[in-house]
């Protein structure tokens, strides 16, 4: 009898427990969304997700440190509010995690703005126009729809270029990886024919002599940074903050130094700021 | 919480499950029989064969399991299944056979001098005399390698292999509810492991009673 009363205890218990453990974390995530500028001022530090797995955008340096254009483009953002600037790391599987249990405060990664993610996040203008095309090796076919099987296409879980290779390449073999050195890595080795990624992040792999090079182009991407939803103060911010800096040139000296051009596209409209950019 | 998401997700789920199934099984034979061998090699009494099994248990272990996975994918260019297969078994096979080797000591040394006494030549000893009684007083930390292996199987997703931890990562990054997909992989995962605890509990009772 008493053992009948133990077990029953200790599942009520067990049920219980996982019932506050539930609520807390329903809860949790709900405050995560506040005003997310007077957060950071007060807390004086911008939790920013910048990507790792993406040079020259996002890369870990030889000394453990987060580097490339993202979290310079980061420290800038941070610096125009006089707040000290955390790097946090994403991949495109962790980005809209992170951001919604309130890990991160926004993203500068190579976040592509599309209807499914706008249900769950919110999206700054465009702050880079970058392309995408697929790495392959030299003297292949510079055509993507000549990728479809036996021929195999990777990219990362989670990345919208799966859906571009659908479209593209005519029932597509597609292999993920977790992370783009990944798969680039495979396709030196043979295991898959290209690697669908980002025209900025590709300068990373295709270099001369690399024995690499880019297919034709699938499609011009934009990417925004993202931050979380019905938090209108914040992305204004961002926004803003954005076109400052494209104006006083520090987005063009940021972008020279980690691409090695200038910027080939203009922010906001191909012609102008936002009218009341200061 | 959107529960209905895993329904939606069912066929994926099913696949990924026969995926993991899939991999674990082979790992299990895998590393029982890598394990066995390397266990078996250590009680030859020879100093070159016990320093080259110590050698391989002591690199073998500790090297992640990640890491094997990956060697074998990129370096060695073994296909993505069999390099997740092989890295796995490598891995729990160091393990296994620590396991099984105190299973041999755990037996008295007398019952194999009384067999010696009595006849038996050494093999007969090792197959006849030893070995049945390790499966029987190896089996229960047998069986936590064993669920090791259900955990571990979700390295293979780091080489694409569409297994059920990275079904359930897609889930995540398609519908943005990881809540749900966590909370159902961890239940999946959970059943597995009970499913070989208790069926390693049976096999245990079964060869007791005979």
């Amino acid at each position: 009898m008493t053992g009948h009363f133990n077990r029953r205890t200790a599942l009520g218990l067990g049920v219980g427990l996982s019932t506050a453990v539930g609520t807390a974390a329903t809860a949790w995530a709900q405050t995560a969304v506040a005003d997310t500028l007077a957060k950071v001022k007060a807390a004086g530090t911008m939790l920013a997700g910048v990507r790792n797995d993406c040079p020259p955008i996002g890369s870990i340096d030889t000394g453990g440190k987060p580097v490339g254009f993202g979290p310079d483009l980061a420290e800038a953002f941070g610096r125009r509010l006089g707040v000290k600037t955390e790097f946090i790391p994403t991949t495109s599987r962790t980005r809209i995690p992170l951001l919604q249990n309130g890990s991160i405060d926004c993203e500068f990664g190579i976040t592509t703005p599309t209807v499914e993610r706008e249900k769950t996040v919110d999206f700054s203008i465009p702050y880079v126009w970058d392309a995408v095309a697929i790495i392959i090796k030299e003297g292949a076919s510079r055509k993507v729809a000549d990728y479809a099987p036996p021929k195999k296409v990777a990219t990362t879980q989670g990345s919208y270029i799966i859906d571009l290779f659908k479209q593209y390449i005519a029932n597509p073999d597609i292999v993920l990886f977790q992370e783009y050195p990944d798969a680039v890595q495979a396709l030196r080795n043979g295991k898959v024919d290209g690697v669908g990624i980002n025209r900025a992040s590709s300068v990373a792999y295709v270099r001369k002599d690399s024995g690499l090079q880019m297919s034709e182009d699938m499609v011009r991407d934009p990417w925004a940074i993202m931050v979380r939803p019905n938090d209108s103060n914040w992305r204004n911010w961002i926004n803003h903050t954005l076109q400052e800096l494209w104006k006083d040139g520090t987005y063009k000296m940021l972008w020279e130094k980690h691409m090695g051009e200038a910027p080939d596209f203009h922010m906001f409209s191909p012609y102008m700021l936002q009218p009341g950019i200061k | 919480m959107r529960w209905w998401v895993i329904w939606d997700y069912r066929e994926a789920l099913w696949s990924g499950l026969q995926l993991t199934v899939e991999i674990t099984l082979l790992t299990m034979i895998g590393s029982l029989l890598l394990g066995t061998l390397v266990a078996c090699l250590r009680q030859l009494p020879s100093f070159f064969i016990e320093r080259a099994v110590q050698a391989y248990v002591e690199v073998i272990r500790n090297i992640p399991s990640v890491v094997k996975v990956f060697f074998l994918y990129f370096v060695a260019g073994l296909d993505a299944l069999p390099a997740a297969v092989l890295g796995l078994s490598l891995h729990q096979s160091s393990y296994i056979s620590d396991v099984l080797d105190s299973g041999f000591r755990s037996i008295p040394r007398e019952q194999s001098e009384a067999a010696w006494a009595c006849g038996h030549d050494r093999r007969q000893i090792f197959l006849h005399v030893l070995l049945p009684q390790v499966a029987v007083i190896t089996l229960p930390p047998l069986a936590s390698q064993f669920i090791e292996i259900v955990k571990n199987s979700a390295a293979a997703m780091l080489l694409g292999i569409k297994e059920l931890t990275f079904q359930t990562q897609n889930i995540d990054v398609e519908t943005f509810r990881g809540f749900e997909a966590a909370t159902a992989v961890t239940l999946i995962y959970l059943s597995l492991a009970l499913l070989i605890a208790g069926t390693m509990i049976l096999l245990e009772r079964r060869i007791k009673w005979r």
